[in-house]
C-alpha cells in the first residue's frame, strides 16, 4: 500500500461508516477538484453505483464549463443527482452586484438550507481539507451543526481509533468529512493516478489557470501555464502560496467600503 | 518529486509555557515550509512593533480561542525536510483538552516531548509522557527548550537529562534522543549549535529524520472485521477493512463470534479483479457459503484466533468530565463491534501525571485518572493482546454517542 | 495618578483570545453603545469626555468637519482636577493631520493605489510615537493622564481578519498597560466600540464597547458616558 492508497481506504472506511450510520446522507459535489474527488470515492466505497443523492448547489453564476461537466458525469456515473437553487432570491435578481457577502449567503448558504430541508437531509458528505485553511485544521471527520449551520468548534467529541459517532438531535446535520487528511498536492496526485476527469477551468489558457473554482462572476485564475494535470502537479511541487489567493475576497471589500463611509472614514 | 512518499506523523507535546509554539514556529521557519509572505509579514510587524522575531506568533491560526491563549484543539500542520515529510499533530498542553490531543496523537508515529531547561518536568510534562506511552509510541525524542535562559550550560542539561530519564523510566520508557535546544534561538533545531559544542547528538531534524514509518504487518494473523453488507447485483458483499494479516481468495476462515466456518469466494474492489487484500486496505468480500452476517462480525482463521470472550479487562484511561461508575451501564466498542456492558470493578487507580497509585479498589473514574477496568458485557467480542494487533486490542467506552473513555485491553486477566 | 488607555476598537474577545492579561487588569466587561445611531469615533470619544451623549451635535457637522469638533477642558472630566495631560485624544487634543493623512489612505488601498504594508507602515510609525511620548509621561506627575491608540482600530479596519498580526498588536498594548499599571492608582482601559471581522477585514460593533479598571466600579452594563463622573470622583 503506498501513500495514495492509505488515503484511499481510510476514506472509503469513513463513507461507509457514514452510510451505515445515517438514513438520509448525500454527498454534496461543487464540481470542483475535491468533490469530484469525494464522488469518485463514493463510487469507489459502494462498488460502482452510489446510492444516495449526489447534490450540487446551483448559484445560477456558475461557468458554463461547470453545468457542462455536471450533466455529462451525472449520467456516466449513473448519480442521482439533485439540484438546488434558490429559487426565489435568483428570481428576486440576486447577485454579487447586490454585495457578494449578501449574494453568497443568499445563493449558497440558504439554497443549502432549503435543498437539505426538501430532501430531509441527515447527512452530508464533504470534500473539504484540514490544509485548505487555517480553521479548517480544526475540524473533525465527523461533525455536527445546528439549525444555523454554526459549528461549536471548542467542544468536539474526539474521535479516536477510527471511532466516530456524533450525536444528533432532532434539529442538527451532521457534516462528514472524508478528505480531511488529504492535501491539495494528494489530491491532485489520486486524480493523476486514478484519471479522475476533472472541469478544463482548472487548465491554463493564454497563461491563466483556475486553481480553485466557484462562481464565474467572483473567481479570479492565476497566472500558469500548466495545460494537463501532470503538468499541475508540477507546478504544485515548486508553488508555496496559498489555495485560495485566487478566491475573490472582494465581496468583502465592498462591503467594508461603504461601512467606513457611514462611519464618516471616506 | 517522490509522489508515494509516506508523511511521518508526530506530536509534539509539553507544557504549554515550555515553548511548543515557538518550537513549531522555528520548525517551519527552518524547514523553509511556510509561504515566505507569511513570514516576511510576522517579521515585518515585529520590526515595526520594535521587537526581535517571534515565532510563536506563526502557530497562532484560529480565529476564536477561550480565555487562556493556548490552541484548544488537535491541529495538522505540515513540514518538510530533504529526507521526508512531515505532520506535526499539534497537540494542546491544557489538562482540559486531553480529550483532543489523544485523538490527535492516536494517529501519531513518533513523539516529541518538550521539556523546559529553566522549569524543568512539572505535571502536565508527567501527563503527556503517559498519553505517550498508552498510545504506544515507541519513539520519542525529548527536547530540553530554552537552552538560552540558562546560558546554555552543561549542567543544566544534565540536571534536566537526568530528571526526565527518572519518570520516563517509571514508565517503562526510553527516549531515543535527549536533545539540548533554543526554539527561539535556533540552537540544534535545523543547525548544529555553535553555543553548545559539548553536545555530540544530533540536531532534532536529523533525528526525526531517523525514525521509522510505522509500517503495517502483513504475516500476522488475519483479522477482516465486517463494516456493512451490500446487495449488490444479487450478490451480498460483507465490506470492511483488513485491520491485520492477508486475506485471499479461496482461503478458509473462520466467523466470530458465531463460530462458522466459510471460504472466500471474491475480493470486491471497484475496477479491479484482486486475488488478495491486506492490512489497512478497504475491501468487500463475498462468501462460497450463503451465512447470515451482520455488521461487528470478524474474519479470522482457525489458527491464530481471536479470543472471544464476554468479560474484558482493559487499563482505560477516562476523558469525560462526568465520573465512570462502579455498575454504570456504558457502550463498548472495538473496531466495528459494539455492545453494551456493566463496569464491575475499577481496580488500580493511577493519577495520570503523578503516576501515584489513588486507590487499590474504586467505585469511581474520574477525569485525567487511568484505573484497571473489569467489564462484563451483553454479548461476547473477539479481542487481542494490543501488544500483538493493537486495532483489536483497543476498546472506547462510549455514553450518549460520545466517546469518554481508551482502553487498551489485559489479555490475561480474567 | 488615574491614568486612562483610551485604545480605539479594544474588542473584548481578543483581550481574551490572546490572554492580555495587563488589559483586563482587575475587572473588565463591556460597556453598552447601543444608544448611538452609529459608532463614531468622534461621536463615542467626545461623548465618553463630557459625560453626555453628544452624537446628535457632531454628526450635524457632517462627516468632514466632524474630525475638527473639539472640547473646551471645562467641557469635559478634565475640568476639576489641576494637573492633566491627553495624549492625542479624538474631540480634545486629537491630531489632525496625522488622522487625516490616515482617512486618505484608507481611500488610497480601497482605490488599490497602496498596499497593506504600505498603509500599516505610518500607523505602526505614529504608535511608536505615541507609545514613546506616554511612557515619558508616566515619570511625571498627574492628576489624570490619558493617552489615546488608534492602532488597533486604523490596522484593524484592513487586517481584523489577520489574527496574527492582531495578536502581536494586542499583545504590544497589554505590555503597554503593563508599565503603566506600576505607575498608576487608579486605571482605566477602555475603548469606544469593539470590533467584528468581515473576512479579513474589521468593522466597528454597535453594541459594545470594552472597558477594565484596578478598582471596583458600581455599574454593571455601563455606558461610556458613566465613566466621566467616575474619573472625576476618584481623580
Amino acid at each position: 500500500m503506498d501513500h495514495l492508497d492509505e488515503l484511499e481506504s481510510k476514506s472509503i472506511y469513513i463513507i461507509r461508516e457514514a452510510y451505515n450510520q445515517f438514513k438520509n446522507i448525500a454527498a454534496l459535489w461543487s464540481i470542483g477538484k475535491d468533490s469530484t474527488t469525494l464522488v469518485w470515492l463514493c463510487r469507489k466505497a459502494f462498488l460502482g453505483k452510489v446510492p444516495f443523492p449526489v447534490m450540487h448547489i446551483d448559484t445560477t453564476y456558475k461557468f458554463k464549463e461547470i453545468y457542462k461537466f455536471r450533466e455529462k458525469y451525472a449520467k456516466v456515473w449513473g448519480l442521482k443527482l439533485i439540484v438546488g437553487k434558490n429559487e426565489k432570491a435568483a428570481k428576486a435578481g440576486m447577485g454579487p452586484d447586490k454585495g457578494k457577502f449578501a449574494c453568497c449567503n443568499s445563493m449558497k448558504t440558504e439554497a443549502l438550507k432549503q435543498t437539505i430541508d426538501k430532501y430531509k437531509i441527515s447527512a452530508l458528505l464533504l470534500g473539504i481539507r484540514r490544509d485548505e485553511h487555517g480553521i479548517r485544521a480544526k475540524e473533525r471527520y465527523f461533525s455536527p451543526r445546528n439549525r444555523q449551520f454554526k459549528w461549536n468548534y471548542k467542544d468536539q467529541p474526539p474521535e479516536m481509533w477510527d471511532q466516530y459517532r456524533s450525536k444528533q438531535s432532532g434539529e442538527q446535520h451532521t457534516r462528514i468529512h472524508p478528505l480531511l487528511h488529504w492535501t491539495e498536492k494528494d489530491i491532485w496526485y489520486y486524480v493523476l493516478r486514478e484519471k479522475i476527469p476533472v472541469v478544463p477551468l482548472y487548465f491554463a489558457k493564454k497563461g491563466k489557470r483556475y486553481r480553485s473554482i466557484g462562481c464565474e462572476t467572483c473567481c479570479n485564475p492565476i497566472p500558469s501555464n500548466a495545460k494537463t494535470v501532470k503538468e499541475i502537479v508540477k507546478e504544485l511541487e515548486i508553488t508555496k502560496i496559498a489555495e485560495r489567493s485566487g478566491r475573490a475576497q472582494d465581496k468583502e471589500q465592498a462591503y467594508m467600503m461603504q461601512k467606513l463611509r457611514t462611519l464618516g472614514y471616506m | 518529486m517522490n509522489k508515494t512518499k509516506h508523511y511521518l506523523k508526530i506530536v509534539i507535546s509539553g507544557h504549554v509555557d515550555h515553548g511548543k509554539s515557538t518550537l513549531i514556529g522555528r520548525l517551519f521557519y527552518d524547514t523553509d515550509s511556510i509561504p515566505e509572505e507569511k513570514i516576511k509579514e510576522i517579521k515585518e510587524v515585529c520590526r515595526q512593533l520594535g521587537r526581535e522575531m517571534e515565532f510563536s506568533f506563526v502557530m497562532d491560526n484560529l480565529q476564536e480561542e477561550r480565555e487562556q491563549s493556548i490552541t484548544i484543539d488537535t491541529a495538522q500542520t505540515f513540514f518538510k525536510t530533504p529526507k521526508r515529510e512531515y505532520v506535526i499533530i499539534d497537540a494542546p498542553g491544557h489538562k482540559e483538552f486531553i480529550k483532543n490531543m489523544i485523538t490527535g496523537a492516536s494517529q501519531a508515529e513518533a513523539g516529541v516531548l518538550i521539556v523546559s531547561a529553566k522549569e524543568g518536568a512539572e505535571e502536565q510534562t508527567k501527563r503527556h509522557a503517559y498519553i505517550l506511552k498508552m498510545l504506544d509510541l515507541k519513539q520519542i525524542l525529548v527536547v530540553i527548550n530554552k537552552m538560552d535562559l540558562v546560558d546554555y550550560k552543561r549542567q543544566k542539561f544534565n540536571k534536566v537529562k537526568k530528571q526526565i530519564e527518572a519518570f520516563l523510566k517509571k514508565l517503562n520508557l526510553k527516549p531515543t534522543f535527549i536533545i539540548p535546544i533554543s526554539a527561539a534561538k535556533g540552537d540544534n533545531i535545523a543547525k548544529k549549535s555553535k553555543k553548545m559544542k559539548w553536545h555530540k547528538g544530533k540536531t532534532l531534524l536529523s533525528s526525526l529524520d531517523s525514525f521509522k514509518e510505522s509500517k503495517k504487518i502483513t504475516k500476522a494473523p488475519l483479522r477482516f472485521l465486517v463494516q456493512d453488507i451490500y446487495p449488490i447485483n444479487q450478490k451480498r458483499i460483507l465490506v470492511g477493512r483488513v485491520e491485520s494479516g492477508t486475506i485471499k481468495k479461496g482461503q478458509k476462515v473462520l466467523i466470530l463470534p458465531s463460530k462458522e466456518t466459510a471460504k472466500i469466494k471474491s475480493i470486491e474492489v471497484f475496477m479491479k479483479k484482486p486475488t488478495s487484500a491486506s492490512a489497512g486496505q478497504s475491501i468487500g468480500i463475498t462468501l462460497e457459503e450463503d451465512l447470515f452476517i451482520e455488521r461487528g462480525a470478524v474474519i479470522c482463521t482457525q489458527k491464530d484466533q481471536p479470543k472471544v470472550t464476554d468479560e474484558i479487562s482493559a487499563n482505560v484511561f477516562w476523558m469525560s468530565k462526568k465520573d465512570l461508575k462502579r455498575g454504570e451501564r456504558i457502550i463498548i466498542k472495538n473496531v466495528t463491534q459494539e455492545t453494551e456492558g456493566e463496569i464491575k470493578t475499577i481496580s488500580n487507580k493511577i493519577d495520570s501525571s503523578t503516576f501515584k497509585k489513588i486507590s487499590a479498589q474504586a467505585r469511581i473514574l474520574k477525569n485525567n485518572e487511568v484505573g484497571e477496568v473489569k467489564i462484563k458485557i451483553d454479548e461476547p467480542i473477539a479481542i487481542d493482546d494490543p501488544n500483538q494487533i493493537k486495532e483489536t486490542g483497543r476498546i472506547i467506552l462510549e455514553r450518549d454517542m460520545i466517546a469518554c473513555g481508551a482502553g487498551l485491553i489485559n489479555i490475561e486477566e480474567k | 495618578m488615574f491614568i486612562i488607555i483610551g485604545i480605539d476598537a479594544l474588542e473584548k474577545k481578543l483581550v481574551e483570545k490572546f490572554n492580555c492579561s495587563h488589559l483586563k487588569q482587575k475587572y473588565y466587561g463591556q460597556t453598552n453603545i447601543k444608544e448611538y445611531r452609529q459608532p463614531r469615533t468622534l461621536v463615542l470619544w467626545s461623548s465618553f469626555l463630557a459625560g453626555k451623549n453628544l452624537e446628535k451635535k457632531i454628526v450635524a457637522l457632517g462627516n468632514k468637519k466632524m474630525w475638527n469638533f473639539k472640547l473646551k477642558k471645562s467641557e469635559t472630566f478634565f475640568a476639576d482636577p489641576k494637573k492633566t495631560k491627553a495624549i492625542d485624544v479624538p474631540g480634545y487634543t486629537y491630531n489632525k493631520k496625522q488622522h487625516r493623512d490616515e482617512r486618505q489612505m484608507l481611500r488610497d488601498f480601497f482605490e488599490q493605489k497602496i498596499s497593506i504594508e504600505e498603509f500599516d507602515r505610518p500607523i505602526f510609525t505614529h504608535f511608536r510615537k505615541i507609545k514613546k511620548q506616554f511612557i515619558n509621561d508616566l515619570k511625571k506627575d498627574y492628576d489624570i493622564l490619558m493617552a489615546y491608540f488608534d492602532i488597533a482600530d486604523v490596522i484593524g479596519h484592513l487586517s481584523f481578519g489577520n489574527t496574527i498580526k492582531m495578536k502581536m498588536i494586542y499583545k504590544n498594548l497589554d505590555e503597554i498597560a503593563g508599565i503603566a499599571s506600576k505607575k498608576a492608582q487608579k486605571m482605566l482601559v477602555i475603548s469606544d466600540h469593539g470590533m467584528k471581522s468581515i473576512g479579513k477585514f474589521g468593522d466597528h460593533d454597535e453594541k459594545h464597547g470594552f472597558w477594565s479598571t484596578n478598582f471596583k466600579i458600581a455599574l454593571k452594563n455601563p455606558k461610556i458616558t458613566d465613566f466621566a463622573k467616575i474619573i472625576t470622583k476618584n481623580s
